[in-house]
């Protein structure tokens, strides 16, 4: 494909989103936004492939659009890094868009529906958005859009427990965006720009000189993002909004929406801070420290739950700790190794939050205990659970394994192997949690029904074994995805 | 007497005799190699080359097992006799394969790369050790489900139990052809997860208990060698076992931190003491089947884990250069405490199956004395090795044939605890005289197999005593007391199953000749066949391996081949273990010491975790100090000296109330902690600058 249509999809992409999203409450069925969300997002799919297949073999661009100067218009970086997260995440809204087809019909009233895809839509813009623009001021924006159409996501199902979720959501993301905002002013005060490489070229030569300053922004910026990606002890909003949100939004916003913050995160101190500030200020060991409590309390508290999905949203909150975790390292490695973790982390958790509100709408299984048994009366559903429950302790043979193993063998690396303990603790309390499930479903001490395979609509299944496929390809063949993963650590930190 | 062709007994008979076939001709080839230069064999011969030269073979052996189990799924409908017939036949396949290419192997290890898997690609190999397990897998195989036709017609779930019984088969197969740690791991689990279904198989709460016990200690185990696997990976720059003796030894504390993560992980499957406590549960609620290949080739995964990973970390290729003697001495430590506390807790036993699952712990405390032997040694340590690799071998097919006694008598009599049983010699005698036969074997009854196997091992450990320290005199010692107490323990297993008066309620059993005698015979049959020619597999599989490493070859062969097997010293000091069994024996019938109850709080789970749950039931307390989440009434029920409540109740009900009261506290002020989260950030932060 020739550049000049290369450097157009990020812009087209974004257009067709908000023309889709807009488009949702006008037109006049229902069907129709279905049908014509499928074509948008399959479109916007394949060109994303195109995209990263183009950023793995060149460079990447910048897009200036309206042609004004970098220092007040709007710029998209597309590079490695926000080609291939940008795929991933086309990839991910794409199933589960096909699974919301049938199980929109169990969890979200009908009068909803239009605004169900409106909203998906609109979060789907929002992280383009987060991951393409170059500038602080957009990328606010977004942070805005992302967090008020994941609110309106989580309260569509019209429950009282949705609006109490919805409602401490928005409390606590409000309170988030404007440390976010007050971290921004902050850094333009100092540096009068909010394009990124503008503001990263000013603040090596201003950090020295005004040093609170940055910290400030930094501290401001840094906390704001955390609660919004749900880090420990500002995760009270998570376990709450994933429980109640219908299936298949739980699993966008466990799949994907929280890691957008935390590349987010990843971004803004590499793009904005800089490394060498970063390494200056010893970032990496607060995060360290933040990411180790979150692996182990998240577990911890995952143990003692007693319905299924509030236990995944728990263990999210230690996944975010591992990727933090990941984060920390700053090296070429263990970058390569957390966008893995992620990538494999979002098919899971996307699966298990998935197979969990399918249990819980068609069959009525929402505590762990009632799923006693259940290995003979909804195999295919448990079996599902448990394939992706292996994938989470790190079985051989899943992506979770791979993930790990890249993880651990980049800490050692980076000569710090402690951590590796600790990843093998949230291991562990992983097992702990996840086993128990499929033992009691599949071996309960009294059988009263004989075994039966259940029907599962074909939407949702078609979604179901994608999602396993790819949990298998990237278990077996981690290489298939590997070039792209290396591209976008390499544009991101530069090192090549 | 009709034929029915349609018979399994007379079907496996047919199979039975092919199967003898080719192992007698194994054997004549063994005995005689150039028998296989004749004109006769140019086809085998040519079939083995093209087969060893090509990358399916490690594949063929694994996947016969896994087709063999689906495609008795799909026989099921079909055939009562065939699929059951079809594990068999598949067996045989297998079996002739490995017998085929004996003479590859020995010429070198046959390697097989397959790259690009799970990144790092995963590899094969089949050396002389690989050959030794896998072949006495491949035959134990074939014992056990001719067994298991009969014994499982009374069972639940056989198709399931087959299948996965098939999966764990291929994954142990894979473990011994394993080239690398990565193979090996990820086949690691796979057994973990396959045997647990075997062992919850009767889904009644022991079984259910077991096999959680079982699945969470693999999972620790497994994550063991993971840890040891990404600590191996930055020092040799792969994870293949290659001598990698002289990269670790430049390590520091990380070269013992390795071999204690090893120790762990493979220690845990080959049920070593302190690592031990999911066996004496897990074996015994298995069906007889499935506890034989658990007791027989499963544990044996353990230790051949340690010994490949052992030789190729830490054994130098050149014994002038260091050698890691402490992990020696450990291994002999550990593996002493095994024998010991395992024949101690087997006396002291009611129910047979438990009685030979701690007899399971003690014998293989032995096989594992051999390898702690060896890497004592150093380059005398060739004979350690070698009495561990029989011990392991013989201990593989006794304790299988034994399991399957007791399965016979739970068949027939519906009963496990000894007390209850008797006098069943009357109404068994075959079972009776097989048990016995094997039972002498591991008590090390010279003409048996388990007599050679000991004695080289307490060769090697007097040449310990001789070349090293006299301190190893304590293990002499302890050696023969295990041995005593093995002696001790199946006296009471024989005497008390099959010997003292029938109950009333055993009048009823009615003797079958069924299929299930055959596999037992021919065990039978080679326990004594091994015992009469004593070193016959040590010169033909074992000697050639030991060859290939770096000990004293002279050495190695003297303590293998020409030292004194039936010499005075060595019969009287048999002669007086047994006299020492016996009165232990004969004192236990008038003092009845082996029906004390040890109090549960001497249980080593209770014993490890009691200090962490004490510390977390503490923390509760100071919590939720004014119970605001926990009402008093329950914070009683979590009392720590509960010995029933596990580490994971005290656990779930600590974080839980953690996580209530954090809860509570954000609602209130969700502000407040984000300022403090602020704060503290912007604080580390300042304080890291200031001391920068």
């Amino acid at each position: 494909m020739p550049f000049s249509v290369i450097e157009n999809i990020p812009i087209a992409q974004m257009v067709l989103l908000v023309v889709m999203a807009l488009m949702g409450p006008l037109v006049p069925s229902k069907n129709i936004v279905k049908i014509y969300s499928f074509i948008g997002l399959t479109l916007i799919m394949v060109s994303a492939f195109f995209l990263v297949q183009y950023t793995t073999l060149h460079d990447g661009f910048l897009y200036q659009l309206g042609g004004y100067d970098r220092s007040i218009g709007v710029e998209l970086k597309i590079d490695g890094f926000s080609a291939f997260f940008v795929f991933f995440i086309s990839v991910f809204v794409w199933l589960v868009h096909i699974y919301s087809w049938v199980s929109v019909k169990m969890d979200i009233p009908v009068s909803q529906h239009r605004y169900y895809y409106s909203l998906l839509h609109l979060m789907f813009f929002a992280m383009f958005g987060l991951l393409y623009s170059n500038d602080l001021f957009n990328m606010y924006v977004f942070i805005e859009i992302l967090s008020i159409s994941a609110c309106g996501i989580i309260s569509i199902s019209r429950k009282h427990e949705n609006y109490m979720a919805a409602f401490r959501y928005l409390m606590l993301n409000t309170l988030a965006s404007i440390s976010i905002m007050f971290g921004i002013a902050l850094i333009y005060m100092l540096t009068g720009a909010l394009n990124l490489a503008l503001i990263a070229e000013r603040l090596v030569v201003l950090f020295a000189a005004y040093p609170v300053n940055v910290t400030l922004g930094m501290g401001f910026i840094g906390i704001g993002l955390a609660i919004k990606s749900a880090i420990f002890p500002f995760h009270e909003w998570l376990p709450d909004a994933y429980s109640s949100a219908s299936a298949s939004a739980s699993a966008v916003l466990s799949g994907i929406m929280t890691k957008l913050y935390l590349l987010t995160l990843l971004k803004l101190m590499v793009r904005l801070f800089t490394v060498e500030v970063i390494q200056d200020l010893n970032v990496p060991i607060v995060m360290m420290v933040f990411a180790g409590v979150a692996m182990i309390m998240g577990s911890l508290f995952a143990l003692g739950q007693k319905e299924i999905k509030r236990m995944l949203a728990y263990s999210s909150v230690s996944q975010v700790g591992y990727i933090l975790l990941g984060f920390s390292i700053f090296t070429l490695g263990g970058l390569v190794a957390t966008f893995f973790y992620m990538i494999s982390h979002a098919f899971l958790k996307g699966l298990l939050f998935l197979v969990a509100g399918m249990a819980q709408n068609m069959h009525g299984i929402k505590t762990i205990k009632a799923t006693e048994g259940m290995g003979y009366q909804v195999p295919l559903t448990m079996m599902l659970f448990t394939f992706a429950a292996f994938g989470m302790v790190g079985i051989p043979g899943t992506s979770g394994f791979i993930a790990k193993l890249q993880l651990s063998l980049a800490f050692m690396d980076a000569s710090r192997g402690g951590f590796v303990a600790l990843i093998i603790v949230s291991g562990i309390l992983n097992a702990l949690y996840f086993f128990p499930i499929f033992m009691k479903s599949f071996f309960p001490e009294e059988e009263k029904v004989s075994f039966k395979l259940e029907k599962i609509p074909f939407a949702m299944g078609f979604t179901l074994i994608m999602m396993v496929g790819i949990i298998l390809t990237l278990g077996f063949y981690p290489n298939l995805l590997m070039p792209w993963i290396e591209a976008a650590a390499d544009s991101l930190l530069g090192v090549s | 007497m009709k034929l029915n062709l349609k018979s399994f007994t007379l079907q496996s008979i047919i199979i039975s005799l092919i199967f003898m076939g080719m192992v007698s001709q194994f054997v004549w080839f063994l005995i005689n190699p150039s028998v296989f230069d004749a004109p006769f064999y140019e086809f085998f011969k040519e079939s083995a080359d093209t087969l060893s030269g090509s990358a399916f073979l490690p594949f063929i052996i694994v996947s016969m097992p896994l087709i063999s189990g689906f495609l008795r799924l799909f026989l099921d409908r079909f055939s009562l006799t065939l699929k059951d017939e079809i594990l068999l036949i598949t067996d045989v396949f297998i079996i002739a394969i490995i017998m085929m290419i004996y003479p590859n192997v020995i010429e070198g290890p046959l390697r097989y790369e397959l790259g690009t898997f799970f990144n790092f690609g995963i590899s094969f190999q089949i050396n002389l050790i690989s050959y030794i397990f896998i072949l006495m897998a491949a035959l134990l195989w074939f014992f056990i489900m001719m067994y298991a036709h009969e014994y499982m017609k009374k069972e639940n779930h056989t198709r399931r139990f087959f299948i996965f019984l098939s999966l764990s088969y291929s994954a142990t197969m894979g473990i011994f052809m394993a080239g690398d740690l990565l193979t090996l791991f990820f086949l690691y689990e796979m057994m973990t997860l396959t045997t647990y279904i075997l062992v919850v198989h009767s889904q009644n709460k022991t079984a259910i208990e077991a096999g959680t016990e079982y699945l969470f200690l693999g999972i620790l185990g497994g994550f063991a060698i993971f840890i040891a696997m990404t600590l191996i990976y930055p020092i040799t720059g792969s994870f293949a076992f290659t001598g990698a003796h002289q990269l670790m030894m430049s390590e520091g504390i990380r070269k013992y931190l390795i071999a204690g993560l090893l120790l762990m992980g493979f220690g845990m499957k080959s049920g070593m003491v302190p690592l031990h406590v999911w066996l004496p549960k897990a074996h015994p609620v298995a069906p007889a089947p499935a506890s034989s290949l658990l007791s027989g080739i499963m544990i044996k995964v353990g230790v051949f884990g340690l010994i490949q990973s052992f030789i190729y970390f830490y054994l130098p290729s050149d014994f002038s250069l260091p050698t890691p003697a402490a992990l020696g001495a450990v291994l002999i430590g550990l593996s002493l405490l095994s024998m010991v506390f395992g024949a101690f807790m087997a006396f002291i036993q009611d129910d047979m199956k438990r009685l030979l699952a701690y007899s399971s712990i003690s014998q293989v405390g032995f096989v594992i004395l051999g390898l702690g032997i060896a890497m004592v040694q150093g380059d005398k340590g060739g004979p350690g090795l070698a009495g561990a690799l029989m011990h392991g071998m013989n201990h593989a097919l006794f304790k299988a044939l034994l399991f399957m006694v007791a399965g016979m008598v739970y068949l027939k009599a519906h009963e496990l605890r000894m007390s209850e049983l008797g006098g069943l010699r009357k109404k068994m005698p075959i079972t009776a005289a097989i048990s016995i036969i094997a039972s002498l074997a591991v008590m090390g009854m010279p003409l048996l197999n388990g007599y050679a196997s000991k004695t080289i091992l307490h060769h090697a450990l007097t040449d310990t005593v001789k070349y090293q320290s006299p301190l190893y005199i304590i293990a002499d010692v302890l050696f023969i007391l295990a041995s005593i107490g093995t002696v001790a323990y199946f006296l009471k297993f024989n005497l008390k199953v099959f010997f003292g008066a029938l109950p009333k309620r055993f009048e009823g059993i009615k003797l079958e000749a069924r299929s299930v005698y055959a596999p037992m015979l021919m065990m039978a049959l080679s326990l004594i066949l091994l015992g009469i020619f004593p070193v016959f597999s040590a010169e033909t599989l074992i000697l050639p391996y030991l060859n290939t490493l770096s000990f004293d070859h002279a050495f190695t062969t003297y303590g293998v081949l020409e030292v004194s097997l039936f010499g005075a010293s060595e019969l009287l000091l048999i002669a007086g273990i047994w006299a020492g069994g016996i009165i232990i024996y004969v004192l236990n019938t008038k003092l009845h010491f082996d029906e004390i109850k040890l109090p549960p709080w001497l249980h080593l789970e209770f014993l490890v975790l009691f200090p962490l749950s004490a510390l977390l039931h503490g923390l509760l307390g100071w919590v939720d100090k004014d119970h605001q989440v926990m009402d008093p009434k329950t914070f009683k029920s979590y009392d720590v000296r509960d010995y029933k409540l596990t580490f994971k109740d005290h656990l779930v009900a600590f974080t839980d109330t953690l996580n209530k009261k954090y809860e509570a506290l954000f609602i209130q002020s969700d502000a407040l902690i984000y300022a403090i989260g602020l704060t503290v950030v912007v604080i580390i932060l300042g304080v890291i600058a200031i001391f920068n």
